[in-house]
């Protein structure tokens, strides 16, 4: 879906993808996270250093917060901090079953458990989508300090507050002609 | 590993529909079927090894569509394969959770339900011993068979197509095991090419089942 596309990130450097829907913002992500194959080209990223978060939010309604953090703990390999889930408003919501939680504290509860890993290389689908302004702007001061402390953040982003100091970037000139055509799909354009 | 096993035996004590929906149908059949049969002792016990061997093998499939659905439908399985744990362990613990909850306890429930088709306490725990060897080739290959049909959704007609023709070595060895035993012949080769092919399900399956899941992923 994307051709002609090309950059390098450094630790302390956060991404932001912007574009109309179906440019392709979530095939990037996907793609860097190693979930989509490319079909030219390289791609270097350590595998081991990623933390996901896709537009579905990755929670089990049938466990709790707490279970749910501690499930990603174990499937990360790295340690919860306890800071992040205090920000993101979690510590109250501890033994509550996810499936009774609304979309914004699923959203809170999905994007703590990966960013909670403190692992380098951040990869977010519409991170901003269903929180309110106030978690927000915890998002936004969170991500800030964590480019800060040298990790990388990538995130598609139609909403939301800008991190500050991101890069944005715009796809629109990088969707492949073949898909714009609608060439791919079988359907010429006269 | 130890995470997500503990998370699939959370779930599946907790799910209302999980755990005890296979031993329900599994106690229905094996119920419902002498009724339709002679009611002569005789004709009642020669079949039944492979009554409740059959059972078994519908009932574990039963069970195979939940095996990755929840993780598809609420996007973890997406970002498990994006996590150091390699998904071939993610599909080795789902083959051990659902051999525990599914297929363990029916080899419990055959020594009870045997009772029913008038067989003899040997006979009963030859079934038993035969279905402990065998099911975990069955929940293996229906790991296998599930993650083959991700995309398919509920209910999905590749699912069975798949995974049925695949557990027919398994339940023909295993009643093979239980007739013998019952006769007093010569158990040990069929014995060990049953428990061989539950391994091999177990060492192999996993690779072709991840396989399946990172393609089903890529296009989902």
């Amino acid at each position: 879906m994307l051709s002609g596309l090309s950059f390098v990130l450094k630790p302390g450097d956060c991404l932001s993808i912007k574009g109309p829907n179906g440019v392709g913002k979530t095939t990037l992500i996907r793609t860097l996270a190693g979930l989509s194959s490319i079909a030219e080209g390289t791609l270097a990223i350590p595998e081991e250093e990623i933390a996901y978060v896709g537009h579905l939010d990755a929670v089990n309604p049938h466990l709790t917060v707490n279970e749910n953090l501690m499930f990603w703990k174990h499937m990360l390999g790295t340690a919860l901090d306890q800071e992040t889930i205090q920000e993101f408003g979690l510590l109250g919501l501890g033994d509550r079953p996810a499936e009774k939680l609304s979309s914004g504290q699923m959203r809170r509860l999905s994007i703590a458990a990966a960013v909670a890993s403190n692992r380098r290389i951040l990869l977010l689908d519409e991170p901003f989508t269903s929180l309110d302004s106030e978690f927000s702007s915890v998002l936004q001061q969170k991500l800030a300090r964590h480019v800060a402390d040298g990790a990388i953040v990538v995130m598609s982003q139609h909403s939301g507050p800008l991190v500050s100091g991101a890069i944005e970037m715009d796809l629109t000139p990088y969707r492949c002609q073949r898909f714009v055509d609608g060439e791919a799909f079988g359907e010429r354009k006269n | 590993m130890k995470g997500l096993l503990v998370k699939e035996f959370k779930l599946t004590i907790r799910s209302k529909s999980g755990f005890g929906l296979a031993l329900a149908f599994y106690g229905a059949f094996s119920i419902l079927v002498p009724f339709g049969m002679e009611t002569r002792l005789s004709a009642l016990q020669s079949p039944a090894p492979a009554i409740l061997w059959l059972g078994a093998v519908l009932s574990v499939l039963l069970s195979l569509d939940r095996i990755f659905q929840q993780d598809l439908v609420d996007g973890s399985l997406e970002r498990l394969a994006t996590t150091p744990t390699p998904l071939e362990a993610v599909v080795v613990a789902k083959m051990i959770a659902n051999w525990v909850t599914a297929g363990l306890p029916l080899c419990a429930l055959a020594v009870f339900l045997g009772l029913l088709f008038g067989l003899p306490l040997d006979e009963r725990i030859w079934i038993c011993v035969s279905l402990v060897a065998g099911t975990p080739a069955l929940s293996a290959v229906g790991t296998f068979g599930a993650s083959l049909s991700l995309g398919q959704g509920r209910g999905g007609l590749l699912l069975p197509v798949v995974v049925i023709p695949l557990c027919v070595p398994t339940l023909i060895l295993g009643t093979l095991v239980v007739n013998r035993a019952a006769q007093g012949l010569a158990i040990q080769t069929v014995f060990l090419i049953e428990i061989s092919i539950s391994l091999a399900s177990f060492a192999l399956m996993p690779f072709a089942s991840a396989y399946a899941v990172r393609t089903n992923l890529e296009y989902s």
